[in-house]
């Protein structure tokens, strides 16, 4: 253990040394609350407000950078304090990471306040893992250039993940515990990942460099990787990721007389059910399924047409629901790259269904792997019993069908041959009538 | 040569290896380069491959310019363009291989279903991308890295990327041409002249001529805008951009694809319109139009915010539009309001149109635009049952079309079928 004096004098030089970074960064912060900046400063240009947080996370990253860089060197305090030569380092390391952790609940805290209290653990979490990156790039290279421009692509990650939420005004609508808690399981995988290469850096000084910072990389990468598993599966708290973002839908004739529910049922999870009214003839039918489903339409009058596909299946399946015996049996099932219907039903705004009415044909559109702002469209023969994928283009908003072809409201409207799965522009002439 | 192309190799060749395996890996997840033919939509994540390519290039001059490294090359038989061309061709050579071995990521592990769109043109606009937007971070990285090296040459290049984006923001809204060019342009050539001139100076003096070189350009590029070819070229380039097929926002086609909603983009504002398919007679609609959507026999419902009174809140008003011959005809549906936004139901004829909420049903004649009410829930009572189960949804849950003359609809209290016959709406 440090004797209490010489730990004292060991925080006194932290702070003289690391004063400027924790002022910058809480002023940066404080200037960060849109609401302190004029709307005329903000109106055209909504990212201003952002680059005072992408600044503190980076000047975090500086900070950890430049202070791993600083391990090796020989110090004032090194040649005068009866220390081993790691607990210096240990010692900076941990004040440092305090003050980071401080100064992120005080930013956090005071946009809690001001804006949304959801914040507040993104913001501490993301100044944290800024400097633990920082840190442990610059221990791995031996340079504090090498943990700077670490910075840099968190920066850009920082940009991407955390100013959209930043601009929403607030978040009503989500349960403050639960979205609390999916943010912290969210990013403490990249800060135990963090936390676990310093600790093997301080440990490991009597193995080889090598050893040392391949140890390093091994724990950041696990950290990054475990933090996306649980972005990406497990997020939130004992709760099934998919039963949460997967919406209820209701599928009705035009006439109100038939009616499809899909239900998440409260308990036991992850079950739906399925529940078919008929309000004219006085009928219903209920179903329960653990896939989720897409309601793809009504295929005759007894007949529902439904495609599912489980999240880690390679393949999604085209099922017809028997109303009259209550019967579910498969129709077809095609190959399609795993999560693809998860992907849509997150997402409401990319994914569209429809059946043509005679029933032989449907087309899906869901998000696609090849960009942000793509969808794929996929044409389902129904009768030939296959599907393929026949469109990438921007997310259209609606589908429709017209003689042999399948036409796309993108932005550029698209008409799909049925026969050949040929896409080509619709033409729109526009002549204008007065009414 | 050889010899600096191993110095540079050695020194370079943590950064190459990374660069290279970050956009192999980003590729083979889809997100890096295009293989398949998709234009501009490709992932955003594509940007760590240039930002790869910078970070290499930052670290170019950096072993130069410190411990006087820089006199002692120079006092070698190698002159400065050998010492520039050897940095230079390694970048572009890694930018070469980058695309090839991206595009061979891509090709391979892309699933299955996205091969049959894999096309030459697809690999080569995405190569040219890529690889482009490379060289010139690359070319950049270089260039700061001539100015400060390391940490500072880092965030040198941070802080020239943040102006710059916000100084071509500010030439995109003024419709500049020549000012990001030239922008662009001014750090590649402060970097070309200092690598030729200012390897062995001081850093501040090496900041001072680069910052003035920026400044310059800018300076000559504002200028340069406010010339009539400016202006002139400007037109001309947009004029070209522009030349495509119109792109349109929210295209909700009709179930039988006969009509089409669309909003098109004029004077960057987004206006309304309904055009019929079969000759392409279009007419604009109310801008503040919501909740727009298709009925089964061609009709388009509103839903339009509407301001009546001075001091009192807006009002909504429900609209429907339906075509007659060659003209457009929009009736209000009256006492309206936001019913049919939970839901709705046609009649079996197309006729009329039965709209509900949950104290409220509404029936509509969609010839004549009259309405009536058929079924009423007792507000009083609903907020009695609302008090006593507060997590359940009480009223008019749902109403159908039984027959053209007989709607159903469940009672609000006891849940059950109620059937009312209906006589025609025109009759009194």
């Amino acid at each position: 253990m440090l004797k209490p004096s010489i730990a004292l004098r060991l925080l006194w030089k932290e702070t003289c040394q690391a004063w400027p970074w924790y002022v910058f960064g809480a002023l940066l912060a404080v200037l960060a609350i849109p609401l302190m900046l004029p709307d005329r400063l903000i109106g055209w240009k909504g990212q201003v407000r952002d680059y005072p947080w992408m600044l503190v996370s980076l000047a975090m990253s500086v900070r950890g950078a430049l202070l791993a860089a600083q391990r090796t060197r020989q110090s004032y305090a090194a040649a005068h304090f009866s220390l081993h030569p790691e607990r210096m380092p240990a010692f900076a390391f941990a004040v440092n990471l305090l003050g980071v952790l401080l100064l992120g609940l005080a930013a956090g805290g005071w946009f809690a306040a001001h804006r949304d209290p959801l914040l507040l653990a993104p913001i501490v979490f993301f100044f944290t893992v800024a400097f633990l990156l920082g840190y442990v790039t610059a221990a791995v290279f031996g340079k504090s250039y090498a943990g700077i421009v670490a910075g840099i692509p968190w920066l850009l990650f920082f940009y991407q993940m955390f100013s959209d939420q930043l601009r929403t005004p607030k978040s009503p609508n989500v349960d403050l515990f639960y979205g609390t808690f999916d943010q912290v399981l969210m990013y403490s995988g990249c800060l135990v990942g963090g936390l676990l290469a310093v600790l093997f850096l301080l440990i490991s000084h009597r193995l080889p460099l090598i050893v040392r910072c391949g140890g390093m990389v091994f724990f950041m990468a696990l950290g990054l990787a475990s933090s996306m598993l649980i972005g990406n599966e497990f997020r939130g708290f004992g709760q099934n990721n998919d039963y949460y973002t997967i919406s209820a839908q209701r599928l009705a004739t035009g006439d109100g007389a038939r009616v499809v529910e899909f239900i998440r049922e409260e308990r036991p999870q992850p079950f739906y059910t399925l529940h078919f009214t008929d309000y004219r003839r006085g009928r219903e039918a209920r179903q329960r399924v653990t896939v989720p489903y897409l309601l793809l339409g009504f295929d005759g009058p007894d007949s529902l047409l439904l495609i599912g596909q489980r999240r880690w299946e390679g393949r999604m399946h085209v099922v017809r629901w028997r109303l009259t015996e209550n019967r579910v049996e498969p129709v077809f099932a095609f190959r399609i790259r795993r999560g693809a219907l998860h992907a849509g039903l997150a997402d409401s705004s990319r994914h569209i269904v429809s059946l043509r009415p005679d029933g032989r044909f449907a087309a899906l559109q869901l998000p696609s792997l090849l960009g942000e702002y793509a969808a794929d469209l996929w044409l389902l023969d129904l009768r030939q019993q296959h599907a393929r994928l026949v469109l990438v283009d921007q997310p259209g908003s609606s589908l429709a069908w017209q003689d042999d072809y399948l036409v796309a409201g993108t932005p550029v409207p698209k008409r799909i041959s049925l026969t050949t799965g040929k896409a080509g522009p619709f033409p729109i002439i526009l002549q204008e009538v007065r009414r | 040569m050889r010899r600096l192309f191993w110095k540079e190799w050695q020194e370079r060749r943590i950064w190459i290896a990374i660069w290279l395996l970050t956009g192999m890996v980003t590729t083979a997840l889809g997100k890096g380069q295009d293989v398949c033919d998709i234009g501009w939509m490709g992932s955003s994540w594509m940007n760590i491959i240039p930002l790869m390519a910078l970070l290499t290039g930052l670290g170019g001059y950096g072993s130069e310019l410190r411990g006087g490294r820089a006199t002692f090359l120079y006092s070698r038989a190698v002159t400065w363009k050998q010492i520039l061309a050897a940095k230079l061709l390694l970048g572009l050579a890694v930018v070469a291989v980058s695309v090839l071995l991206n595009a061979a990521a891509g090709y391979l592990f892309l699933p299955a279903e996205y091969h049959h769109l894999i096309t030459l043109h697809g690999v080569l606009s995405g190569a040219y991308l890529v690889g482009g937007l490379s060289a010139l971070a690359f070319v950049l990285g270089l260039a700061g890295s001539l100015v400060l090296p390391g940490l500072a040459g880092g965030l040198l290049v941070v802080v020239g990327w943040v102006v710059i984006m916000n100084v071509l923001a500010l030439f995109g809204r003024s419709e500049s041409l020549f000012g990001p060019i030239l922008l662009l342009l001014a750090p590649l050539v402060g970097g070309f002249l200092l690598a030729r001139f200012g390897v062995t100076l001081h850093g501040m003096a090496r900041v001072r001529r680069f910052a003035l070189i920026v400044l310059a350009f800018a300076a000559v590029g504002a200028a340069l805008d406010y010339t009539p070819p400016a202006a002139y070229l400007y037109k001309k380039l947009n004029s070209q951009v522009g030349a495509g097929p119109e792109s349109y926002y929210n295209v909700l086609f009709s179930p039988d694809a006969r009509y089409v909603y669309l909003e098109r983009s004029i004077n960057r504002q987004l206006i309304p319109c309904l055009v019929r398919l079969s000759d392409g007679w279009f007419s604009f609609i109310d801008s503040s139009s919501y909740e727009n959507r298709w009925l089964e026999n061609g009709a388009f419902l509103t839903m339009k915010s509407a301001h009546r009174t001075v001091g009192k809140p807006d009002t909504e008003e429900l609209h429907l539009w339906q075509w007659q011959g060659q003209n457009l005809r929009s009736i209000q549906i009256k006492n309206a309001g936001s019913l049919g936004i939970n839901y709705h139901a046609l009649s079996p004829d197309g006729r009329r149109l039965l709209l509900g909420e949950s104290n409220q049903l509404l029936l509509c004649d969609l010839t004549t635009g009259k309405t009536r009410t058929p079924a009423k829930a007792s507000e009083t009572k609903l907020r009695i049952l609302y008090r006593r189960e507060p997590n359940k949804i009480h009223g008019l849950l749902w109403c159908w079309w039984q027959t053209n003359d007989e709607i159903g609809y469940l009672d609000p209290f006891t849940k059950k079928r109620v059937l009312v016959p209906l006589p025609a709406l025109s009759e009194p």
